[in-house]
């Protein structure tokens, strides 16, 4: 892979990890708790089925 | 009081719609044992009150298969809330909760072992007329502590199906499955006369909350004795308020019986514990000869004036200990493998942008604090081992008498101690916290506790704090010990200063109850350890990644001209110019622009320094192949070429970690918990600031004595 197409790939993937991060951050003030990050868990458990 | 016919008879729940139970139960009686025993579900479990605080919903399959709902509440001893987390499952339970249609019916545990004192909430929780099961659990407890606990007793006493159960062994589960099952649930028959001189005000009252608040002719009335008792004083979001005719005609037999002296709550209080007396009377039988308990026994030492304090500093140096040296091999490793996954990309990929992006900043920036997950997974298993125990209400009870010194008491240190894991979990649990001064304080206060991300910068700068040479082993205890101490201390300091300026009150009493130890569960604690190192693991590869990889961009561009040395393309760079633009303000503490690039992006999470470390210095490396994060270190140098970390600089930078607040979850918590941005934004500010202020004692005075 030439120099300046592991530029462009690389740009590619700072773009998506900075909107993803970006988006990650507002979705975050609509959820209850921290988000996930801490180890609370949200109010609502997923049920898994139990014979 | 019996049941008129009209409700007692026929299923409480509709055949077309899957019924919903609450469970309920005074505090650290074993609810979300038996909720994860039901549902499958691994909700936290913990010897000590305060561990549930919101509620939880799963789904229980009865022994046909049917789904049935599960709601697991936070415990109470009372329907009479006396603080938030008490006030979700009074108000779920009396239907105010615009969220949570109120449950078809009910099931109430009791822990065997006390039983007159968990009868009060059942006895309010039958005023409500909706069908109960009675779960008396912990009979195994109640045997060794000599008790013989009659439920068929009960069962006929109540009229209502009493389960005999051992939550924590799964024993009963299939007699309580088979009484859920039951479509035709019987409703209680308890006799239960209300004193004459309120009975009016309960009538009146209760017509209103029919009339005027739309509630059932039951739930009214269970409603009406409440409001008189608890001055309905804990609302929480969520809940709907009284109808203003309601909340007037309380007031005006309120001001009635205040002006005539009748102690109108204390007069329900009573006789409600009369009729309960005779029933535990009547139920439970002692064995006279049964001495004091092993818990008894234990308690003698673990909470002694003096032993208490030994033996609290003998666990926390065993955990310390054990951090630091069963650690050692599976970190070495990890590291081991972290550096040769970069090494071999470098010699697979030709040099570009994108092999430095996966060595220098995903590789390096994830590995640098993947490299602590054995250290992470031996903190969490010793705390879970102190929860499981019970050993964690005996540490709040041993500081509620330095905590009485501060303002605050020993309920304050539950939230305090969740805090050495997360602050987020401990901010909420502080509504287990009743007065909302004492809660607000907590909040405060409580990220001052070193949390688990702090332990990876504590980390490093103990292996980076002695140049050349492996740092002793008692040094890093004792140097982790203080942090912890440092932490701690602060913690109380401002609670004490809060307490005495911004939210003055009186010292509150500590009412808590001391579980009895028990063998820790393993299980539960392994499953807590690894749930919480997924979380560290999932976050490594998650949100620090994401940073890593934005940061790897901020420190390569824009691009220096070709030939350029590494570390003049870092200061050029957007993180060298944000750095820089940080040295003259963090110059004074010690710290140069690159630790100012580490000290800006954990702001995100502290464990994040450690990750742009790793980025910022690999990012200088010239080498092909990838030197440890500690050596990195141990080679920067400041222009001049002094050593940029020295042991001052590592001790300045833990220093600033104990009290600086860079973490924005916990930030977000404390906005939503206190309902706005004066309080969190205040609480950076206080805690930042000290963290400059001590900061720049610390080093300019370690370096005027010269080190």
């Amino acid at each position: 892979m030439s120099p300046a197409v592991q530029s462009i790939v690389a740009l590619a993937v700072v773009a998506f990890a900075a909107v993803w991060l970006v988006l990650r951050s507002l979705a975050k003030n609509k959820k209850p708790g921290c988000g996930g990050d801490c180890g609370c868990s949200s109010s609502d458990l997923k049920p898994k089925l139990k014979s | 009081m019996a049941l008129p016919a009209h409700i007692s008879s026929g299923p409480a729940t509709s055949s077309s719609r899957q019924p919903v139970y609450a469970l309920v139960g005074n505090p650290n009686c074993g609810k979300s044992t038996l909720f994860n025993a039901l549902t499958g579900l691994k909700q936290k479990v913990g010897n000590y009150p305060g561990v549930t605080v919101e509620k939880k919903v799963g789904t229980a399959y009865s022994q046909h298969g049917q789904p049935i709902t599960v709601i697991d509440l936070p415990g109470t001893y009372s329907l009479a809330a006396r603080s938030p987390d008490e006030a979700v499952t009074r108000d779920v339970l009396l239907g105010r909760r615009a969220d949570t249609a109120p449950p078809d019916r009910i099931l109430c545990i009791v822990d065997a072992t006390n039983l007159e004192r968990n009868l009060y909430l059942v006895h309010q929780i039958l005023d409500l007329g909706r069908p109960v099961i009675l779960v008396l659990n912990m009979m195994d407890l109640a045997v060794r502590a000599g008790l013989n606990v009659r439920a068929a007793r009960l069962e006929k006493e109540l009229g209502i199906p009493v389960i005999a159960c051992e939550a924590v062994h799964s024993r009963g589960l299939i007699e309580l499955k088979l009484a859920m099952s039951r479509p035709d649930l019987p409703l209680a028959r308890h006799a239960w006369a209300i004193p004459a001189a309120i009975a009016p005000a309960v009538g009146e009252i209760q017509a209103s909350l029919i009339a005027h608040d739309r509630k059932a002719p039951f739930l009214a009335r269970a409603e009406a004795l409440l409001l008189l008792t608890d001055l309905d004083t804990v609302r929480v979001a969520g809940s709907s308020p009284l109808s203003p005719r309601t909340a007037e005609l309380l007031r005006s037999w309120q001001d009635r019986w205040a002006s005539d002296g009748t102690d109108w709550a204390g007069m329900l209080v009573s006789s409600r514990y009369e009729a309960i007396g005779q029933i535990a009377a009547d139920v439970v039988l002692r064995d006279g000869t049964v001495g004091p308990s092993a818990s008894d026994k234990i308690d003698g030492v673990a909470t002694h004036p003096l032993w208490g304090w030994a033996v609290l500093g003998t666990v926390m140096t065993l955990l310390f200990l054990s951090i630091f040296t069963l650690a050692e091999v599976p970190m070495n490793w990890i590291d081991t493998h972290v550096a040769s996954a970069a090494d071999a990309v470098k010699a697979a990929m030709p040099p570009g942008d994108l092999r430095d992006l996966i060595t220098d900043g995903a590789i390096a920036g994830v590995g640098g604090v993947i490299i602590f997950l054995p250290q992470i997974l031996i903190l969490f298993f010793f705390i879970g081992l102190l929860e499981s125990t019970g050993y964690m209400a005996r540490a709040a009870f041993i500081m509620d008498r330095l905590m009485s010194k501060v303002g605050l008491n020993g309920k304050s240190f539950i939230p305090m101690l969740s805090s050495y894991a997360c602050a987020i979990p401990g901010i909420m649990a502080t509504r287990t916290i009743e007065d909302p001064k004492d809660r607000l304080v907590t909040i405060l206060v409580a990220p001052l506790m070193s949390c688990s991300a702090r332990l990876p910068v504590y980390l490093l700068m103990i292996a980076a704090l002695v140049p050349g040479d492996r740092v002793p082993l008692p040094t890093k205890v004792g140097i982790m010990i203080f942090m912890y101490a440092l932490g701690t201390f602060g913690a109380f300091f401002f609670a004490w200063l809060f307490k005495r300026t911004l939210l003055k009150g009186a010292p509150p009493l500590m009412i808590m109850e001391l579980p009895p130890y028990r063998l820790p569960r393993l299980k539960d604690v392994a499953q807590h350890m690894v749930e919480r190192g997924w979380l560290f693991v999932r976050r490594a590869g998650t949100v620090i990644l994401g940073i890593s990889i934005v940061l790897w961009f901020l420190s390569a561009y824009p691009k220096a001209p070709e030939g350029t040395p590494p570390t003049q393309q870092l200061a050029q760079s957007f993180a060298g110019r944000a750095g820089h633009a940080l040295e003259p303000l963090i110059k004074p503490l010690g710290f140069d622009w690159q630790i100012g690039i580490g000290l800006i992006t954990s702001f995100a999470a502290r464990e994040v320094f450690v990750s742009t470390m790793s980025v910022v210095f690999n990012a200088e490396s010239t080498d092909d192949n990838t030197a440890p994060l500690r050596q990195a270190l141990l080679a920067a140098k400041w222009p001049d070429g002094r050593a940029l970390f020295t042991p001052l600089v590592c001790f300045t930078l833990m220093i600033f970690y104990v009290f600086a607040m860079q973490c924005m979850s916990t930030i977000a918590v404390v906005k939503r918990e206190t309902n706005g941005w004066k309080w969190p934004i205040f609480q950076t500010l206080y805690m930042t600031g000290t963290a400059w202020i001590l900061s720049f004692f610390v080093f300019q005075g370690g370096r005027a004595l010269g080190f």
